[in-house]
């Protein structure tokens, strides 16, 4: 029982550890304060005989400069991310205007039909459940731009990955469409699923496909082909996630480099999509790799830990 | 005029625009065939009679103006008509002089 929360707490726990040495709470009268500490115990070969350095230390500021490094990362994450919701607003309004467009054209043939009673209650029925079917696609699309937009602090959770890996490639359909590229997926069917925040996982192939599209735009329309697959590596208890163009592919002497902050090649890039992308893999405990492929282009592996209920 | 001998083509890969702009040819007493893309058209036998292809310019692999050169390759005469919903026009105009004076754009829909 002290009589403030942190004055001089170091101190005292210097030397209660040397009594108790475990985790201490310190209480005053009306309340109580957790203090991390980190405890080290090392032996010491002397000639009197065997010794233990005990050392407890305050890890407050550690702790709180980590907060504040997490804190930036997301926040630098969330203006990436804008920026690249900001690169697909084109084709993400043309993909709203295709369910749009057909809702309008769809009312104007049943209009047309109407005036010329011509119409069945079958027509009718099938029009209305048309219209209705591309009303809802038009509101997922936005809902799918706003949850990557919104700003908030990222949420672990299980996340199969092929689910946020076609969401994506339906994001981008449009943009596909506009440059001239085709998605090939190759998912596998048994993945295992990760332990993630789905935005942050979203944002990471966001980048890498549209980064690949803008490779393509260097090769001929014929070559402009992307793939996206997946598979599990049971011997190291991941999930891997490639994403490949057959593009110019990146620098030979050193393909990581793409990595680097502030590295780009493109006009209006910054340089800082892939170096987030690839902090977000190891916030998540995996790896973001690039390499040339064989047979020309880039490719870039997306390592994530595979969930089990097992592990310790 | 009757419209019992022409035919119009809605060519588009997306499902849902295709079958609104059929119905709503159809609901102006047209004869409509629709096709997912520019190669599952060619491979039928051209219309006897009048048509007209109505054609969505971003189709994947042979897209709007692929098809126009197919068909001009093979000599054909179907009148065509681009929808896009992409800001394209300029773009399709560009290097076909002779193509801008008889392109008249509209808005759809």
């Amino acid at each position: 029982l002290l009589p403030t929360g942190r004055v001089g707490g170091d101190i005292v726990i210097t030397r209660a550890a040397a009594i108790w040495g475990v985790p201490l709470k310190i209480a005053t009268a009306v309340m109580i304060v957790d203090i991390p500490i980190e405890i080290g115990l090392n032996p010491i070969h002397a000639s009197e005989g065997l010794f233990v350095l005990a050392s407890i230390i305050d890890i407050t500021e550690r702790r709180q400069a980590e907060l504040e490094a997490a804190r930036q990362r997301n926040e630098l994450a969330h203006l990436s991310r804008v920026t690249l919701l900001g690169e697909l607003s084109g084709s993400l309004a043309h993909e709203l205007n295709q369910p749009l467009g057909a809702i309008v054209t769809n009312a104007g043939a049943a209009l047309r039909f109407l005036v010329r009673d011509t119409m069945s209650h079958e027509n009718v029925r099938e029009i209305l459940e048309d219209i209705v079917a591309e009303g809802r696609r038009a509101g997922e699309i936005i809902r799918g731009i706003k949850g990557m937009a919104r700003k908030k602090d990222p949420i672990r959770q299980l996340v199969a990955f092929n689910d946020v890996i076609t969401g994506v490639i339906r994001l981008t359909r449009s943009d596909a469409l506009v440059h001239d590229c085709t998605i090939a997926s190759e998912l596998d069917p048994m993945l295992p699923k990760v332990e993630a925040d789905v935005v942050q996982l979203q944002q990471v192939f966001l980048n890498l496909i549209l980064n690949a599209f803008e490779a393509s735009q260097e090769v001929l329309r014929t070559q402009r082909q992307i793939i996206v697959r997946t598979e599990r590596d049971d011997e190291r208890r991941t999930v891997l996630a490639s994403v490949r163009d057959f593009g110019p592919g990146l620098p030979a002497e050193a393909p990581e480099r793409v990595f680097d902050q502030f590295y780009s090649t493109k006009k209006e890039g910054v340089g800082i999509g892939l170096y987030i992308a690839q902090s977000i893999a190891s916030a998540h405990g995996g790896t973001l790799h690039a390499q040339n492929a064989k047979g020309g282009g880039a490719q870039f592996f997306f390592r994530l830990p595979a969930f089990s209920k097992v592990e310790v | 005029m009757t419209l019992a001998h022409a035919l119009v083509y809605v060519i588009d890969d997306e499902m849902s625009m295709r079958k609104a702009v059929g119905r709503l040819l159809e609901s102006e007493g047209y004869s409509v065939e629709m096709f997912p893309g520019a190669r599952e058209f060619l491979a039928r036998p051209p219309h006897e009679g009048p048509s007209c292809v109505v054609v969505d310019l971003n189709l994947p692999e042979l897209n709007g103006l692929d098809l126009q050169r197919a068909l001009a390759e093979s000599g054909r005469v179907e009148q065509l008509i681009f929808i896009t919903g992409g800001a394209s026009v300029p773009t399709l105009c560009t290097g076909n002089e002779v193509w801008r004076d008889r392109l008249s754009v509209e808005t759809f829909p």
